[in-house]
C-alpha cells in the first residue's frame, strides 16, 4: 500500500506542476489587468517555486517581472524572499524596482532595514521606490513602526538630493514647466528633400579670439544621404 | 577634410544649436544631474508622411460653450440642469462621416468644491430624427432622473443600474456610453458617432432610417443642408454625491465634423499622426543610441504594417520625437504606476507645443508601468476608449512600456530589421502600441478577460471561457476545448479570419485582451488583425484623415 502511494505521488506530481505552469502562463500574457492576490494564492503554495523556475526559463522581460510580482503574494517561502533580495540587487533598474516593491508588500516590516539600504542608491530611481515602498509599509505599521519608518524617511528627505524625487515623493505637482521641443520629426525628412543638390557656403567656427571662416559643401542626395565637406 | 554623416547627425546638431541658442525660464526641476549623450531620434519609416493623409477627407471644427448647475454623482439628471447646444451639421459629411464632441469643463468652482472635476455627461444628442444617446431619463421613478448616474452610500458609489440607455441607442449598453461619458482618466468627455453597428441583441443601432446599420455604406450620418443636432450636456462632480447651492460650471463642447465622401470604410484611409514622447533620462538615452533609434524606427514601422492591412488602410503620417528630459520632470514618469496614468497623460501632453495640439495622437513611451492593487506589470496603458482630441487631459494619450530595453532589443538585426529578425517580446512591444492605439481610436477588448462583455461590433468574435484558479477566463484553451477556433468563437467572420495555423486563434485580432503568442510560430501576417467593422470605428475618428 505504501509502495502504491508513493508511486501515486511520482505519477501525479508533475502533471500538476505543468497545470499550474500552463494557468500562470496565461496570466502573464495579459496586456492590462493582472490576477489578484486570491488567485495566486488558489494555485497552492508550490506556486512560488514554480514562479521562480519559470522566471528563469522566460525570455520575455514583461513576463519575468510579472513571475516576480506575483511572490508578493507567498511571503511565507524564503526561497521567494531570497530571489526578491537578489533581484533588488540586480543591474536592470526595472527589476530592482519592481524586486523592492515586492519584496515591500511580502515582508512588510521585516524587511524594511533591507529596503530602506537603497535610500542610499546612486540611481534616483531606485531611491524614491524604496522611499514609496517603505511609505506604505510605515501606514500598515503599529504606531512604533510608523514611528520609526517615517524619522527615517523625513531624515532621507531632507538630504535627498534630487528636486523631481522630492516632487514625487511629497506629491508636489509640477508647473511652470518649459515646453517640450521637438526632437526630430520625418516631416522633417520630407522638407530636406527639397534642398537635394549641392550647397557651398562657410562654416563658423568660435576661437579664443572672434571666429574664422571655413569653406563648406553640403551634398544631399535623393536618399536623404548626406555628405558634408569641411575644407581646413 | 571630408566626412559622410548619416541624416541624423546633421540634423541632431542643427536641433543642437538651436536648442542651445534658445532662453529657457521656469524650470522648476534642477539637480539633474546625467548628461544625456548622442542626438535625439529622428523618426524615419518608410512610406510614413504627411503625404498619407487622405485629400478626400476634410476635418472642421466649431467651438460651443455654456454655463450648467453641478450635480452630484447621485443625483437625478433633470432636464433643468441640461446645457443645450445647436450643433451645425449642414455640410453633408459622407458615407463614412463622424461627428466628434469633445467636451470639457473650463472653469470648476474650485474655491469651493476642494477636490475632484466635472464630467460634462452627454445626456442626449438628437438628429432631427434620432435620439441617438436614448439615456433612459423619462421620470417614470426608476430612470438616471429618479436616481442618477450612482448610487452612493458611506462614500462608496457603485453603478445604478436603472440609469441605463434604451434602445435604440448609439451605445449598446451602460457600460459603452459610460467609457465614453465618465472616462476612466480625466474628466473631458469624447463621444465620436457612429460608435456601433448592431441590430440584433438590447438595446441596437437600428434607427430604422438610412438603413439599420450605419458602417460600410449602408447608412451614415444624417447630415446635409438644413441639419442642426441638438446635444444636451449635464455636469457632474467627480467627488460629490450630491450637491446644493446652484453651483455653476462653464462647459466647451469642440464639435469635430469629419467629411469623408470615399465608398467604403477599410480601404485607403488616410494617415494618422503620432507624437512619440519619450519619458525620462533612461528612456532618452536609450532612444539616442543607434539600436535605439533602429528599434523605435522599427516598432512604427510594425505599427503602421498592422494598421495598413488590407481592409483597414490607415498609415502613418507625420511622426514627431519628443524628449521628455529630467529637467522637466520627466524622470518622475519614466516609471509610473497606473493609479497616476493620468497625471502623466495631462502632464505630459500639456508641455507639447501648441501646434501640435488637436492635430496628433500621444504615444508616451516609458520604462515601465505598474498595476499598485495587483502589483503587476502592465504592457500599456490608454487613455480611454475613443480618445480626447486635444492635449492637457487626463486621458490625452497612450503609453506603453520598454522595461528598459530599447537599446537592447533585436541584437540580431542588421540594418534593414525586418520581421523575422526581431525578437519576439520585440513585436510584442509592437502590437502593444497598436492594441492601445486601437484603444484609444475607439475600439474595446473584443471580449473582456472574464467573457462577461463583448465590444459593440457585430463582425468580431465572441468567445466562451475556461475555468482557471475558479474564475472564468477567455483564453487560448476557450479555442483548444473543442480543437478549433470556431468551437471556442462564434460570430469570426468565416473559418479562417482570426485564426492562424495555430490553435491560438484569439491571439490575431488586435484587441484580444492577452497578447500574441510569437512563440508558437504565429506572426503578425496571420489572419486579420482588425475587422472590417473594428476598421470603421478606427477610421471615423477624428485623428484619422
Amino acid at each position: 500500500m505504501k509502495i502504491l502511494f508513493i508511486l501515486f505521488c511520482f505519477i501525479l506530481t508533475p502533471s500538476f506542476a505543468q497545470s499550474i505552469e500552463e494557468k500562470i502562463d496565461t496570466a502573464i500574457r495579459m496586456r492590462h489587468e493582472m490576477m489578484p492576490k486570491e488567485w495566486w494564492r488558489s494555485l497552492g503554495p508550490q506556486t512560488s517555486g514554480i514562479l521562480i523556475e519559470m522566471f528563469q526559463k522566460n525570455a520575455y522581460s514583461s513576463r519575468k517581472l510579472r513571475l516576480m510580482q506575483a511572490l508578493a503574494w507567498f511571503p511565507d517561502d524564503p526561497q521567494a524572499v531570497s530571489f526578491l533580495k537578489d533581484q533588488a540587487q540586480q543591474k536592470e533598474e526595472v527589476f530592482q524596482v519592481a524586486a523592492i516593491q515586492t519584496l515591500g508588500i511580502s515582508q512588510g516590516v521585516q524587511e524594511a532595514d533591507f529596503i530602506s539600504s537603497f535610500l542610499k542608491n546612486s540611481n534616483p530611481q531606485i531611491r524614491i521606490a524604496a522611499a514609496e515602498t517603505l511609505k506604505k509599509i510605515g501606514q500598515t505599521g503599529d504606531k512604533e513602526t510608523q514611528k520609526k519608518i517615517s524619522e527615517k524617511l523625513d531624515q532621507w528627505i531632507l538630504n535627498e538630493p534630487t528636486d523631481w524625487v522630492k516632487n514625487r515623493y511629497q506629491k508636489i505637482p509640477l508647473k511652470n514647466l518649459v515646453k517640450l521641443r521637438p526632437g526630430g520629426s520625418n516631416l522633417d525628412l520630407e522638407r530636406l528633400i527639397d534642398y537635394q543638390g549641392d550647397w557651398v557656403g562657410q562654416w563658423l567656427i568660435s576661437q579664443e579670439k572672434g571666429f574664422r571662416l571655413v569653406p563648406l559643401e553640403i551634398k544631399i542626395n535623393k536618399n536623404d544621404e548626406w555628405q558634408v565637406i569641411l575644407s581646413y | 577634410m571630408g566626412f559622410k554623416w548619416g541624416r541624423s547627425v546633421l540634423l541632431g546638431l542643427l536641433v543642437v544649436a538651436l536648442v542651445g541658442c534658445a532662453e529657457e525660464k521656469n524650470i522648476t526641476v534642477s539637480s539633474c544631474t546625467t548628461a544625456l549623450s548622442g542626438t535625439s531620434w529622428i523618426p524615419s519609416v518608410s512610406g510614413a508622411s504627411s503625404a498619407q493623409h487622405d485629400g478626400a477627407t476634410t476635418v472642421t471644427t466649431d467651438v460651443y460653450s455654456g454655463t450648467g448647475e453641478l450635480v452630484g454623482l447621485a443625483q437625478g439628471l433633470v432636464t433643468s440642469k441640461e446645457i443645450t447646444m445647436n450643433i451645425d451639421m449642414s455640410t453633408d459629411l459622407g458615407d463614412n462621416g463622424s461627428l466628434t464632441l469633445d467636451a470639457t469643463v473650463t472653469s470648476f468652482p474650485s474655491s469651493v468644491l476642494s477636490s475632484g472635476s466635472a464630467y460634462p455627461v452627454l445626456v442626449s444628442l438628437n438628429d432631427g430624427v434620432n435620439e441617438l444617446v436614448n439615456l433612459a431619463r423619462a421620470g417614470g421613478g426608476s430612470d438616471c432622473v429618479a436616481s442618477g448616474l450612482f448610487s452612493c452610500t458611506g462614500g462608496v458609489c457603485t453603478n445604478n443600474d436603472q440609469c441605463t440607455v434604451n434602445s435604440p441607442s448609439a451605445f449598446v449598453d451602460r457600460r459603452h456610453w459610460l467609457q465614453n461619458n465618465v472616462p476612466s482618466y480625466g474628466y473631458s468627455s469624447t463621444n465620436t458617432f457612429p460608435t456601433c453597428n448592431s441590430n440584433t441583441g438590447t438595446p441596437t443601432c437600428n434607427f430604422g432610417t438610412g438603413g439599420a446599420n450605419f458602417f460600410n455604406g449602408l447608412g451614415k450620418l444624417r447630415s446635409g443642408p438644413g441639419v442642426t443636432y441638438v446635444a444636451k450636456y449635464i455636469l457632474v462632480a467627480s467627488n460629490y454625491s450630491s450637491l446644493s447651492g446652484g453651483l455653476n460650471a462653464t462647459l466647451q463642447v469642440n464639435a469635430i465634423r469629419k467629411k469623408d465622401t470615399s465608398a467604403v470604410a477599410g480601404s485607403g484611409n488616410g494617415a494618422i499622426d503620432l507624437n512619440v514622447i519619450l519619458v525620462g533620462t533612461s528612456t532618452i538615452q536609450d532612444s539616442r543610441t543607434d539600436k535605439g533609434k533602429q528599434n523605435l524606427d522599427a516598432m512604427l514601422s510594425s505599427v503602421q504594417e498592422q494598421f495598413n492591412q488590407s481592409g483597414t488602410g490607415i498609415r502613418l503620417g507625420t511622426l514627431t520625437s519628443y524628449e521628455w528630459t529630467c529637467e522637466n520632470g520627466g524622470d518622475g514618469y519614466s516609471q509610473v504606476s497606473a493609479a497616476e496614468i493620468n497625471q502623466l497623460f495631462q502632464q505630459g501632453s500639456a508641455l507639447l507645443p501648441s501646434s501640435a495640439n488637436g492635430k496628433a495622437v500621444n504615444l508616451f513611451v516609458l520604462s515601465s508601468i505598474t498595476n499598485p492593487s495587483s502589483n503587476g506589470t502592465i504592457l500599456g496603458l490608454a487613455g480611454a476608449i475613443g480618445g480626447p482630441i486635444y492635449n492637457g487631459t487626463g486621458g490625452s494619450g497612450f503609453a506603453v512600456a520598454t522595461f528598459g530595453q530599447l537599446d537592447t532589443y533585436n541584437p540580431n538585426c542588421n540594418s534593414t530589421c525586418t520581421t523575422s529578425e526581431q525578437e519576439s517580446q520585440f513585436r510584442e512591444l509592437a502590437s502593444t502600441v497598436s492594441h492601445e492605439m486601437g484603444h484609444y481610436l475607439g475600439l474595446n477588448h473584443l471580449n473582456e478577460s472574464n467573457g462577461a462583455t463583448a465590444d459593440p461590433i457585430a463582425d468580431t468574435p465572441e468567445c466562451s471561457t475556461t475555468t482557471i484558479g475558479g474564475q472564468p477566463y477567455v483564453t487560448v484553451s476557450s479555442c483548444l476545448s473543442g480543437g478549433s477556433c470556431s468551437a471556442g468563437c462564434s460570430g469570426y467572420n468565416g473559418a479562417t479570419t482570426f485564426c492562424p495555423s495555430t490553435s491560438a486563434c484569439q491571439f490575431n485580432h488586435m484587441m484580444w485582451w492577452t497578447s500574441k503568442n510569437f512563440e508558437e510560430g504565429t506572426t503578425d501576417g496571420d489572419g486579420q488583425l482588425f475587422s472590417t467593422e473594428s476598421s470603421a470605428i478606427l477610421n471615423y475618428h477624428p485623428l484619422v484623415y
